[in-house]
C-alpha cells in the first residue's frame, strides 16, 4: 500500500487555502495548509512533502522567490504552481525555476488530485534505481 | 521519501562492495541508468504536457463547435496554461534531446505576443456605477443590470406602460461585494467538485457558497449607495424611508434572454429598509441555488461572467396579480394572450400552489375565447410585518380576478410588448388596490417568451385507442407524448433518487425538480400552472408536461409502467411505441443553442484567435522534409513536432545505451508470434529481473500489468486462426491508388519497427504497421481515477474512402467497447478511462485483438456496409476482418 501522499498548501488567502485543504483531504491526501512562503519554508526544513501547491502572488516572498528557495531546500518536491494569475509571462517565469504544472484559479479539485498524483509517480519512477 | 534518489545510494552501495575492475563498469552503468531515467522523466513531462494541450485544443474545439458561451477571463486561463505546456515541452524536450531549440521558442514567443494583443483589454464593467435607478435603464443595458431591471426599465422609459419606481444593484455592485470578500476562487473550487447529472453535488456546492456569501459583510461604499437609492425612492413616492417596502428581485446576467433561468433565482418582498442589505446578499447568494447550478451545467453554459444584478422596485399593494404571455405557448391556429390570475401577490401563480383563473383572449378581436375561474382557495398578501399566506374568503373564489377591463387593458399591453419586442413575451402584472395610488394595472417584468419545440399548433397526440385511459384531465405545459416508470415525489428532496427515463409525478409543480429534467421522460403535477416556472422550463427542455391533473398521486403507483399523451391530456396504461419513438427523436434533437449577439461577441472574437494560434495542425508527414522546426507554425504544430521526435529520441537513447560498454540494451526484442517487429523499452518493473544480459525477451518475461493484457490479444494463435486470407480485390485497389499521383504516406514502408515503453504500471505502445499509425496509452494502477487508455489510429494504404470507412468501423467498435470516441476524416482517437485495474486490463486484451484485426482492413472497406460490419465482425471473435461475399 502506498503511504498518504502530502501535500502542502502556500496560499495567502485563508478561505480559499482551507476550503481546498478540506476538499484534498476528502479525497485522501494529507494536505497541510500554509498562509505565505516564510512559513512553508520553515515546515519543509523540518518535514518532507511530496507535493507542494504554490500561490504566485502573496504578500512578502512572492511565489517565484518561494520557487527557487523551496527548490533548493527539497530538490525532490513537486510544486504546482495554483494561482489567480493568468500571466503567460509568470507562467513562462515558473517554468524556468522548475514548476510542473501551472494551475489557474479555480482550478476543478480532480484535475489537482490527478495532477498530484501523477507528479508523485513520475518522480517515483525516475527515482526508482535498477 | 528518501533524501537520495535510490539509484544514488544503490550505485554508491555498489562501488563499496565491487572489486575495483567491476567497479569501474558497474558505475559506467549507473551513471547511464541516471541518464537514462532523467531523459525518461523529461520524456513523460513532454507526454504529460502533451495530454494538457491536447485537453485545451478540444476545450477550444468544443466551446466553438457547441457556440458555448465562453468569458475573456476563460480564455486568459487557457491561453497561460497552454503557453506553460508548450514551453514545458519544449524545455522537456531539450533535456532529453540536449541540444536548446531556438526556433521553436520563438515560434512560441510569436504565439504569445499575437494572444497578448487580443486578450489585454479593458474590463467592459470598470466606470460602470454601483447602483442606477429604473429611469436611466434600458434594455441595451442587460450587460450591466441584468435582464429583469433592464426590460422594467425599458417598460418605463421607452413604452411608457406603468412600472413601480426603484433602482438596480448593478453587476458592478456585485462584483464589488464578491472582490471585497476575495469570494471569487472560493465559489469557483466549491464549482468544480459538481458533477453533472449528480444533484446531491450541486446541494453541497450550492451550500458552501451560499454560506460563504452570506456570511460576508456588505462593503461599507455598497451598503450606503443602496440605503441612499433607498432613500430617494422614499422621496419621490412621497414616504418615510421607514414607510417604503421594497421587492428585492433577481435579475441576473443572462436570465430573461434566451434562456429563462425562469424561477431559479429567489425575489425578496416586502423589504423594509433596514432588512435591504440582507436581503440583497440572500438574492445574490440564490445565483448559486443547486437548481440554478444544475441548470446552468445541464445547458453547457461558462460560470464565467456570472453575476447577479437585481431590481429594487417599490411594492405594489396588489389586490390580483399573475402572467400574461402575450402569445399562447404551443399557439392554437390564432394569435391568442394567455393569462394566470390569482387573488394578492404574484408568487402564488408562477409557483403554481393555487388553481389560477385562466384566460384566453384572441388578441387582435379582443374575443375572450375562453374563461375559467380557479379555485384559488389561498392567498398571498402584505401586511404592516411582511408577507401573509392566508385562506382565500369564500365569497372571492368563485368570483374572476379580472373584468373585462382590466382583460382589455392587458391586451393592448400585449399588443404594444410585442410590437416593441419583436416577439411574443412572457409578463408579470399587478392590479394594485384603490387605496394604493390609481388602483392601475403595474407591470412587473417582461421578457421573451420560451415557446418550446411545439410553437404550432401541429398535434402530435395519440390517434389510436391501443392502451387504456387511466386519467384525464388537466393543463398542458408542454405538449408531447412521453412513456416511462412512474416516480411518485413527494417533494423535490426524493427526486434524487429518480431514475432515468421516469414520468415524474408530484402533487405540486417546483422549479425545483427542473435539477432532474435531463433524466425525466415527462412530469404530471396534481396542481400547478401552465405559467408556472417549471413549467417554462419544461417547454425549454421540451419535456411533455401536464399540470394540474387531479388525483395523479393516488391514481398512479411507484413504478407503473404509463404513457402520457400532454396533447390530449391523457394518461394510459403501459409504454405506447409512438411514444418511446418520440422520445428516442427527442434525445437527438439539438440542445438550445445561443443567440447570435452571443456567436459575435468580444470574448467569441478572442476565441477564434485563440483556436487560429494553438489548433490548427499542418504539420502532419514526420517524412516530409518540411517536418522541421522552421515550419512549426501553431502549438499544435509544436506539440507534433516534439512529440513525434520524443519518440525517435527515446529510441536513440535505447540504441546509444546498447551500444554501450555495459552491452545492455534498454530496447529488447520480444520473442512472440504478434506478427510485428516489436520492441520493448523498460522503464522499471516491466520485465521480469534477468541475471543475464539479454537482447530479447520471452513473452513469460513481461511484467508490466498493461501490456501483459494487450499481449493477450495481439500474440496470434496460428492452431486457432489460420493464416489471414488475401484478398486480391482490394490489394489491387490499394497498389492502384499510390501508382496514380501523389499519395498521402508514400514514403512509409511495411515492416517499420513497433515499440512498446514499458513500466509496472504504465504502457505506450505505438505501432508502425503497414501505411497505418497506432498509439495506445495505457495507465493501469490501483488507482481508479487515473487509470486510462487513450487510442489514436490513422492512415492506411487505401484511398481516403477506404481508410475513413476504416476509421468509422474502428470507431464503432471502440464505442461498443465502452470509448468516448472521436473521427475526423481517416483518424480514430478514443478514451477509456477511471476503470479498475481489471477491466482495463480486460480492454486491453480487446484492443490487442483490435490492433491485429485493423491491419489491412482498410483495402476491404468497399462500401458503406463494410463498416456496420467491420464492427459487427470483430464481436464474433474474429481476429480478423473477413466480409461476407
Amino acid at each position: 500500500m502506498p503511504s498518504t501522499i502530502r501535500v502542502l498548501i502556500v496560499d495567502d488567502e485563508d478561505r480559499f487555502r482551507d476550503t481546498l485543504a478540506k476538499l484534498l483531504k476528502a479525497k485522501g491526501f494529507d494536505a497541510t495548509p500554509v498562509g505565505g512562503a516564510r512559513e512553508a519554508l520553515a515546515l519543509l526544513e523540518q518535514e518532507s512533502f511530496d507535493v507542494a501547491l504554490l500561490d504566485v502572488k502573496m504578500p512578502g516572498m512572492g511565489g517565484l522567490e518561494a520557487l527557487e528557495a523551496m527548490k533548493r531546500l527539497a530538490p525532490s518536491l513537486e510544486v504546482l504552481a495554483l494561482t489567480g494569475h493568468a500571466s503567460m509571462d509568470v507562467a513562462a517565469a515558473m517554468l524556468e525555476r522548475g514548476a510542473a504544472n501551472y494551475f489557474l484559479k479555480p482550478c476543478p479539485v480532480g484535475e489537482l488530485a490527478d495532477a498530484i498524483l501523477q507528479a508523485v509517480d513520475r518522480a517515483k519512477v525516475a527515482g526508482s534505481g535498477e | 521519501m528518501p533524501d537520495a534518489p535510490l539509484h544514488k545510494i544503490i550505485a554508491a552501495s555498489i562501488k563499496q562492495l565491487l572489486p575495483a575492475h567491476k567497479r569501474k563498469q558497474a558505475a559506467d552503468e549507473a551513471d547511464r541508468a541516471t541518464s537514462f531515467r532523467a531523459r525518461y522523466q523529461a520524456f513523460l513531462q513532454l507526454l504529460e504536457s502533451n495530454t494538457e494541450l491536447l485537453g485545451i485544443i478540444s476545450e477550444l474545439e468544443t466551446r466553438h463547435a457547441g457556440g458555448e458561451l465562453v468569458g475573456m477571463a476563460h480564455l486568459k486561463q487557457l491561453s497561460t496554461r497552454a503557453m506553460f505546456h508548450a514551453l514545458r515541452m519544449i524545455a522537456s524536450f531539450e533535456a532529453l534531446c540536449g541540444k536548446a531549440q531556438p526556433e521553436l521558442r520563438n515560434t512560441i514567443d510569436s504565439i504569445r505576443d499575437r494572444l497578448q494583443q487580443v486578450l489585454v483589454q479593458p474590463d467592459p464593467t470598470a466606470d460602470v456605477p454601483l447602483i442606477l435607478p429604473l429611469d436611466q435603464l434600458h434594455r441595451e443595458l442587460v450587460d450591466i443590470a441584468g435582464g429583469k431591471a433592464a426590460n422594467l426599465g425599458e417598460l418605463r422609459s421607452r413604452l411608457g406602460l406603468p412600472t413601480p419606481d426603484g433602482f438596480a444593484v448593478t453587476v458592478a455592485g456585485f462584483h464589488h461585494f464578491i472582490q471585497e470578500n476575495g469570494l471569487a476562487d472560493v465559489i469557483r473550487l466549491c464549482i468544480s467538485v459538481v458533477q453533472p447529472g449528480d444533484p446531491a453535488t450541486y446541494a453541497e456546492a450550492s451550500r458552501s457558497i451560499q454560506d460563504a456569501i452570506l456570511e460576508a459583510p456588505m462593503p461599507p461604499a455598497l451598503e450606503a449607495a443602496m440605503l441612499e437609492a433607498f432613500d430617494a425612492c422614499a422621496a419621490r413616492s412621497g414616504l418615510a424611508p421607514d414607510a417604503l417596502r421594497l421587492a428585492v428581485r433577481s435579475s441576473a446576467l443572462g436570465e430573461d434572454g434566451e434562456l429563462s433561468h425562469a424561477g431559479q433565482y429567489l425575489s425578496e418582498l416586502h423589504v423594509p429598509r433596514q432588512e435591504l442589505c440582507p436581503a440583497w446578499k440572500r438574492v445574490a447568494a440564490s445565483l448559486y441555488s443547486p437548481q440554478a447550478l444544475g441548470y446552468l451545467l445541464q445547458h453547457g453554459l461558462s460560470l464565467d461572467g456570472l453575476a447577479m444584478c437585481t431590481a429594487c422596485v417599490r411594492m405594489v399593494e396588489a389586490k390580483a396579480s399573475g402572467v400574461m404571455y402575450t402569445r399562447h405557448p404551443w399557439g392554437l391556429g390564432r394569435r391568442a394572450m394567455y393569462v394566470n390570475a390569482v387573488w394578492g401577490l404574484g408568487a402564488f401563480a408562477v409557483e403554481g400552489r393555487v388553481e389560477p383563473d385562466v384566460y384566453i383572449m384572441d388578441v387582435d378581436s379582443g374575443q375572450l375565447l375562453q374563461r375559467r375561474i380557479g379555485s384559488k382557495d389561498a392567498m398571498l398578501t402584505a401586511c404592516k410585518d411582511g408577507l401573509t399566506e392566508q385562506q382565500t374568503p369564500a365569497a372571492w373564489r368563485g368570483l374572476p380576478c379580472l373584468d373585462d377591463e382590466a382583460l382589455q387593458a392587458l391586451r393592448r399591453a400585449a399588443l404594444a410588448l410585442e410590437a416593441h419586442y419583436g416577439q411574443p413575451q412572457d409578463v408579470e402584472w399587478a392590479v394594485a388596490h384603490s387605496s394604493d395610488s390609481s388602483g392601475a394595472l403595474y407591470f412587473l417584468q417582461s421578457r421573451p417568451l420560451a415557446l418550446g419545440k411545439h410553437s404550432t399548433a401541429d398535434f402530435a397526440g395519440l390517434t389510436d385507442e391501443a392502451l387504456p385511459v387511466l386519467l384525464e384531465g388537466g393543463d398542458t405545459a408542454c405538449p408531447g407524448l412521453a412513456a416511462g416508470p412512474v416516480f411518485l415525489s413527494l417533494s423535490p428532496d426524493d427526486a434524487d433518487t429518480l431514475p432515468e427515463g421516469a414520468v415524474l409525478v408530484a402533487r405540486h409543480s417546483s422549479p425545483a425538480y427542473t435539477v432532474v429534467f435531463p433524466r425525466v421522460a415527462g412530469v404530471i403535477t396534481e396542481h400547478g400552472s401552465v405559467t408556472g416556472h417549471m413549467a417554462s422550463v419544461s417547454r425549454e427542455f421540451g419535456i411533455p408536461t401536464l399540470v394540474g391533473v387531479p388525483g395523479a398521486m393516488q391514481g398512479l403507483s411507484m413504478g407503473q409502467e404509463i404513457t402520457l399523451d400532454a396533447w390530449s391530456r391523457r394518461i394510459h396504461a403501459g409504454l405506447h411505441p409512438a411514444a418511446l419513438e418520440a422520445q428516442r427523436q427527442a434525445r437527438g434533437s439539438c440542445p438550445i443553442v445561443p443567440a447570435d449577439a452571443v456567436l459575435l461577441s468580444p470574448p467569441r472574437a478572442a476565441l477564434q484567435t485563440l483556436r487560429r494560434e494553438l489548433v490548427p495542425l499542418t504539420l502532419t508527414d514526420p517524412k516530409s522534409p518540411d517536418f522541421t522546426p522552421e515550419h512549426c507554425r501553431t502549438v499544435h504544430d509544436i506539440m507534433r513536432y516534439l512529440h513525434e521526435k520524443s519518440y525517435g529520441e527515446m529510441f536513440v537513447i535505447s540504441d546509444h545505451v546498447s551500444k554501450g560498454k555495459g552491452q545492455e540494451g534498454f530496447a529488447l526484442r520480444l520473442e512472440g508470434a504478434t506478427g510485428l517487429d516489436l520492441h520493448i523499452i523498460d522503464l522499471g518493473g516491466g520485465l521480469v529481473e534477468s541475471p543475464h544480459r539479454r537482447r530479447a525477451v520471452p513473452v513469460e518475461d513481461v511484467a508490466s500489468r498493461p501490456f501483459k493484457a494487450l499481449l493477450r490479444g495481439l500474440i496470434l494463435d496460428p492452431k486457432t486462426q489460420g493464416p489471414r486470407p488475401v484478398h486480391l480485390k482490394g490489394f489491387f485497389a490499394v497498389l492502384g491508388e499510390q501508382m496514380v499521383g501523389e499519395h498521402h504516406l508514400q514514403k512509409e514502408r511495411f515492416g517499420d519497427r513497433s515499440y512498446a515503453i514499458i513500466s509496472d504500471k504504465y504502457l505506450n505502445f505505438s505501432s508502425r504497421v503497414g501505411y497505418h499509425y497506432g498509439v495506445l496509452d495505457c495507465y493501469c494502477g490501483q488507482t481508479v481515477n487515473k487509470n486510462y487508455i487513450t487510442f489514436s489510429f490513422k492512415g492506411g494504404a487505401a484511398d481516403e474512402a477506404r481508410r475513413t470507412r476504416r476509421a468509422r468501423g474502428i470507431a464503432l467498435i471502440l464505442e461498443r467497447l465502452g470509448f468516448v470516441v472521436e473521427t475526423v476524416s481517416d483518424r480514430v482517437s478514443g478514451r477509456f478511462q477511471k476503470y479498475d485495474a481489471a477491466k482495463i486490463e480486460e480492454v486491453l486484451a480487446e484492443m490487442g485483438r483490435l490492433l491485429q484485426y485493423t491491419r489491412q482492413a482498410d483495402m476491404l472497406m468497399t462500401g458503406e456496409a463494410s463498416v456496420q460490419a467491420m464492427a459487427d465482425c470483430f464481436f464474433t471473435g474474429k481476429c480478423y476482418f473477413e466480409p461476407s461475399p
